[in-house]
């Protein structure tokens, strides 16, 4: 990058002429040269390289080994499948509002729960995408834990935290904003890092040649620099935090997720059909949200 | 007079091996306008980035206003840096904010961090940022974001930046070589002007003859990382300068610069 930037003064106009120019006259004489001449017609298939072959027969012995554990798509079952999916159609229409105001006010508590815990990951994930990005990292070994923390973060499932939580703090909402907290840490963390270290070098120099120490870099360049990604990917977190809080009441872990499982084992469907509008509705509403403002900030930035 | 740099046997090799700087010894007195020259990749740029450590010199000394660059501890790295300012041929400047904003980035050293958030920085601040805008002939575009500025503008916010730190030096890499003629001119005389009236030393490399006969008062020559050539402007000619550049101008001399 430096070499390129210091070397770029005055000759690299000349260099990318003479340079396009070849290319034009390359293509200009090959062009006619490969449609008269026939040197080798490339073959029709290629054969796969060793890599592929290995991938396709590791597969191949993964769907069998599923298949004798019952990992399979039966056509006869799923025509009785899509008969009895039917049934559940038929009582869940019409759905059935009566409790349709408890309903919303748990709806209601799983988003606050989402938003919470997305507010948060994300506060939590800026000094963590600091320590965690090559360019702003006060130590590589700071650097390492901080990814290695994100990384565990990340990998781990939202529904596997829930449970671990579920156990730390007890059944209820906060077990909920603590597994949302940390899936959005896992997701914010790094791609907060990546857009830090995205960042031009040059800025960071440009403060820290002025005798600006590191901690007033992050926030006269870093934190203005990286601002319009950071806030796109904490929308993009609310909306995958609102869509999970749904699924972690069905562990305990607060919110919706108790009254549609209660529902469904109950065989009340038109009330789960009440529940699963009212997710889409919501789960809808929150994604527009965030189209709406991620495009203000980025498209405000041009 | 004290020097304002000293530079003693300074050498820089790249990690690949490179020498970009072969044992540069050269004092500069205060207040002078010095020229960098020499051909692309002669180590202008490595030289002044080792004066400040931005990038590390392998062995030698530099001082800069008696206290040593080299061996400086991280703190005292910040406050030689605080009288320095570094002039970059791509600006450096944030590009999302304001242009008072970078320039209010000048006084993080000096007046303290609480200068890089907007809402925190006092008043007396505000006021000589507005000052070094005026200075440069941008106080009406204080409130711009920096990205719908012009080549030549940026330029001027990057030097009333450095303008905040209340250098007593500063250092500037090719501060024209990305602009067009007219821009270029100002701002070389801009540098000019402050240097004259502030005392400021200015050591700027220019990679363009012209412009370091027409603005400096001492020219250095560059070449593979050695000070090949060191007078004073009026005793200098235009064709000994070009001499520094190979005498078949039309090649690449840096290249073969190096291989020696
Ligand atoms: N990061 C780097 N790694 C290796 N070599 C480099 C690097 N940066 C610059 N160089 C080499 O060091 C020499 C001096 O570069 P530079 O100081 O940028 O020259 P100038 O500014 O005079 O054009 C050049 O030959 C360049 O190729
Ligand atoms: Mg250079």
């Amino acid at each position: 990058m430096k070499t390129k930037h210091t070397k770029s003064d005055n000759t690299k106009p000349q260099d990318m002429k003479t340079e396009g120019m070849k290319t034009e006259e390359t293509v200009d004489t090959s062009a006619p040269a490969l449609r008269n001449a026939d040197p080798q017609t490339p073959a029709r298939f290629t054969r796969p390289s060793a890599f592929a072959f290995v991938v396709l027969v590791g597969a191949a012995a993964l769907l069998i080994h599923g298949w004798t554990q019952g990992a399979v798509v039966n056509p006869a079952e799923l025509v009785t499948g899509a008969g009895r999916l039917g049934d559940f159609l038929a009582d869940a229409f019409p759905p059935d509002l009566d409790r349709v105001l408890p309903i919303l006010q748990s709806l209601l508590v799983t988003f606050e729960m989402a938003l919470l815990g997305t507010i948060v990951g994300v506060i939590l994930s800026v000094p963590l995408a600091i320590a965690g990005a090559r360019n702003t990292s006060p130590h590589r070994s700071l650097y390492y834990l901080s990814r290695g923390f994100i990384t565990v973060c990340r990998t781990i499932p939202d529904l596997v935290w829930a449970l671990i939580f579920v156990i730390a703090v007890g059944l209820g909402p906060q077990a909920g904003v603590l597994a949302i907290a940390v899936d959005v840490m896992g997701f914010c963390g790094r791609f907060f890092a990546d857009s830090i270290e995205e960042m031009d070098n040059g800025v960071l120099e440009g403060v820290r040649a002025t005798g600006a120490p590191e901690h007033s870099v992050i926030f006269g360049a870093v934190l203005p620099t990286c601002m319009p990604s950071f806030v796109a990917t904490s929308m993009f977190a609310l909306e995958q935090a609102t869509r999970s809080s749904v699924v972690l009441g069905l562990v305990g872990a607060g919110g919706i997720g108790v009254e549609l499982s209660v529902s469904m084992a109950l065989l009340r469907y038109d009330e789960a059909m009440t529940i699963i509008l009212a997710i889409f509705i919501v789960v809808l509403g929150v994604e527009r949200l965030s189209a709406a403002m991620r495009q203000r900030i980025l498209g405000g930035g041009s | 007079m004290s020097a304002a740099v000293q530079l003693e046997d300074l050498k820089m090799r790249f990690r690949n091996g490179h020498q970009a700087l072969d044992g540069v010894d050269l004092t500069v007195e205060p207040g002078q306008l010095l020229a960098l020259t020499g051909s692309n990749g002669a180590g202008k740029s490595t030289l002044l980035r080792c004066m400040v450590r931005l990038q590390e010199p392998t062995s030698g000394m530099v001082r800069i206003h008696e206290a040593e660059v080299t061996g400086a501890s991280s703190r005292a790295l910040r406050r030689i840096r605080q009288d320095v300012g570094f002039i970059f041929q791509n600006f450096n400047l944030v590009d999302r904010v304001s242009a008072f904003r970078n320039v209010t980035n000048g006084a993080i050293a000096r007046h303290g961090s609480q200068c890089a958030v907007p809402a925190l920085v006092p008043s007396r601040v505000r006021r000589e940022a507005m000052d070094c805008l005026e200075r440069v002939g941008l106080a009406h575009l204080a409130d711009r974001r920096v990205d719908t500025l012009s080549g030549g503008q940026r330029q001027r916010v990057a030097i009333a930046r450095s303008l905040m730190q209340r250098p007593r030096l500063i250092l500037a890499d090719e501060p024209v070589a990305s602009l067009d003629p007219a821009a270029g001119t100002a701002v070389m005389e801009l540098l000019r002007d402050i240097s004259a009236e502030r005392g400021i030393t200015v050591i700027a490399a220019l990679h363009q003859v012209d412009f370091a006969l027409d603005y400096s008062e001492r020219i250095i020559g560059l070449r593979a990382g050695r000070v090949e050539l060191d007078e004073s402007n009026d005793r200098l000619s235009a064709e000994r300068l070009h001499e520094l550049y190979g005498p078949a101008p039309l090649t690449d001399s840096g290249t073969r610069g190096q291989r020696r």
